[in-house]
């Protein structure tokens, strides 16, 4: 269940950093909102029943990645409250944590721990974590030495592999090759249809309509219209022919 | 999976959640302290299980006297891979717990519900740990050995240095630099690289939820592994000087150590958040800490300091710190005084830390 209210977050906005000797001077200055500030969310409420999958969509900057990192608490709203019950699995950005020269069994064991389980939970799941990544014996080498479609697809593996209660998704379904990018689509989805909680942020209209009940549009940090997915993408498509 | 097989479990689980009996004992052994104890003594013998030395006869005396003895019936001889096997590994892999009447409670309990979220986050700043340090020594042939390399090798220079080419009034300087010089260089690399931990870590700070403290920990946890393994070149450099081991040791290394690490962490806590905000610190950090290394009594005794510059080294938050691991190892003496100061040093440092660090972490995803 996800449940927020009035959310408002703002950015410092600068054309450059200050220099320490700046700070030192103008310390007071600094340590105070200077007022320069870029509102990345103006009062965005939304509420997501367990079960329920909520699509957001919009332009580029409209804040829609700012929302699902609140979601995810990562970032702390300026303004507003966030209530969300549930393991929030983030699918943002895929492969964050990842180190180089490890290997792809290693990265899979700091990542399943970085995503809230223990190591022994992990290893449970290894098995079947690979199998789904396709990967083969490039599983205990380093992950340097994997293309970036590779990556992808270890990480997504993992992601699914983690029982989430609460997917929050950042436009990724394009992972890896045809066959693969079929395959995640439909791992995606099961988990979806099967009573995970979804924000699911996207520019691809299809999909949102496919997978999501509800969704948002948001324009400039605030909502411009909500209610049912299909309706919202709708009005959205045509705003924009029309722009 | 070692013991039951798959099936054969699903068939176990089935039948023990549906015997009356067992809801009763159930009842009985509810107490969470129970409970947490029963886990404790089955995860100790499961540790003693895989690392037993001891003969199959002696073995089966120890499974005989096995706490959960009575939760054997329930499972067929001929799946056990060994006496200590006897099915309670299982559950305590599954996360439940057996009961002595026979069965098990195949429940998620709320005292292991705890357990598990203190045991994940151990387990991730294990997995940081070890990361650390196997990233460090990846890609070179010697490895790990490196850890141990280092200091030796660094013992050794020091050591034709000052018994060939200079001698210095100091008797045993090789020893009297070193004794300081470790602790110094677990201090000092830790400080530096936790400078850039926060700022090097952006993209698991903006997409991962975890504790963002544990980066720093692990940095210093990683360095101090690399102190203790210079640890026993210091023993034998006291030894080859004629000194002996002492008792001193035994309580002066693991309270140094803590001091030491409380400073450590307080100070990463401060300059590892703040060098998000000004990244000038990292090249500032650079410079302070090689003057700190002359402000601290390492190559020189701390009696040699004029009195007018004492006040200078008292704001040193290591001085009395090294001087203390020199009088450990140097003079085989504990130093309550000096102990005692860095302590206190080390705890204004760590609450500052905490303060600092608990501010300015709430606006880290604004500014990374």
């Amino acid at each position: 269940m996800i449940k927020a209210e009035n959310l408002w977050k703002s950015f410092p906005m600068r054309r450059d950093r200050p220099g320490l000797k700046e700070f030192v001077v103008n310390a007071p200055k600094f340590l105070k909102d200077n007022g320069h500030r870029f509102w990345a969310l103006k009062g965005v409420s939304l509420a997501v029943e367990k079960g329920g999958s909520l699509g957001v969509i919009g332009r580029n900057g409209a804040g829609k990645s700012t929302l699902l990192s609140l979601l995810l608490g990562v970032a702390r709203p300026t303004t507003g409250h966030i209530e969300v019950n549930g393991k929030r699995t983030p699918l943002l950005e895929l492969g964050a944590g990842f180190h180089p020269d490890l290997t792809g069994l290693e990265n899979i064991v700091i990542n399943g721990v970085l995503l809230g389980y223990t190591e022994a939970e992990v290893r449970d799941r290894m098995e079947s974590i690979v199998a789904f990544s396709e990967l083969g014996e490039f599983i205990s080498m380093p992950i340097r030495t994997y293309s970036s479609g590779m990556q992808m697809r270890l990480a997504f593996s993992i992601a699914v592999h983690t029982d989430p209660e609460i997917l929050l998704i950042d436009e990724i379904l394009a992972v890896g090759d045809e066959s693969f990018q079929r395959k995640s689509g439909q791992a995606l989805l099961e988990l979806i249809k099967g009573g995970v909680t979804t924000v699911y942020v996207s520019h691809g209209m299809e999909a949102v309509k496919k997978i999501c009940d509800r969704a948002i549009w948001l324009e400039q940090g605030e909502i411009r219209s909500e209610g049912e997915a299909g309706l919202v993408v709708e009005e959205y498509l045509k705003a924009q022919g029309q722009a | 999976m070692r013991g039951v097989s798959e099936a054969n479990y699903a068939a176990l689980r089935r039948k023990s959640t549906l015997t009356p009996p067992l809801s009763q004992a159930w009842e009985r052994e509810k107490s969470d302290l129970a409970v947490a104890l029963r886990w404790v003594a089955a995860c100790l013998s499961e540790a003693l299980s895989r690392s037993c030395p001891a003969g199959p006869a002696h073995k089966k005396l120890i499974a005989n006297s096995c706490p959960f003895r009575q939760a054997l019936p329930t499972i067929p001889t001929q799946n056990r891979t060994h006496p200590f096997d006897c099915g309670y590994l299982l559950a305590v892999r599954q996360r439940c717990y057996p009961v002595p009447g026979g069965a098990y409670v195949l429940r998620e309990l709320e005292s292991m519900q705890i357990s598990k979220k203190t045991r994940q986050q151990l387990d991730l700043l294990k997995l940081l740990v070890k990361k650390e340090t196997a990233v460090r020594y990846k890609r070179t042939y010697l490895g790990f050995l490196w850890s141990l390399l280092n200091p030796l090798l660094t013992a050794l220079v020091l050591f034709i240095a000052f018994n060939v080419f200079m001698r210095f009034q100091i008797e045993n300087f090789a020893l009297f630099l070193l004794a300081a010089l470790f602790p110094w260089t677990w201090f000092a690399s830790s400080v530096t690289i936790s400078t850039n931990a926060l700022t090097g870590n952006v993209s698991l700070i903006k997409k991962v939820i975890f504790p963002k403290h544990f980066l720093l920990l692990a940095t210093i946890i990683a360095q101090l592994v690399n102190f203790v393994f210079s640890l026993p070149v210091l023993i034998v450099l006291v030894f080859f000087y004629g000194g002996v081991p002492s008792l001193n040791w035994l309580i002066g290394i693991p309270v140094l150590i803590m001091v030491q690490f409380v400073v450590i962490y307080g100070l990463a806590l401060m300059i590892s958040v703040a060098n998000v905000y000004f990244r000038d610190l990292e090249y500032i950090v650079g410079v302070l800490i090689s003057l700190l290394f002359w402000m601290t009594p390492i190559i020189y005794p701390l009696e040699a300091v004029p009195a007018e510059a004492r006040v200078l080294l008292a704001m040193n938050p290591v001085t009395y710190l090294m001087q203390a691991w020199r009088d450990l190892f140097f003079s085989n003496t504990l130093n309550w005084q000096y102990i005692l100061v860095s302590g206190i040093t080390a705890a204004v440092v760590l609450l500052a830390g905490l303060l600092i660090f608990r501010k300015l972490e709430r606006k880290l995803d604004e500014v990374l």
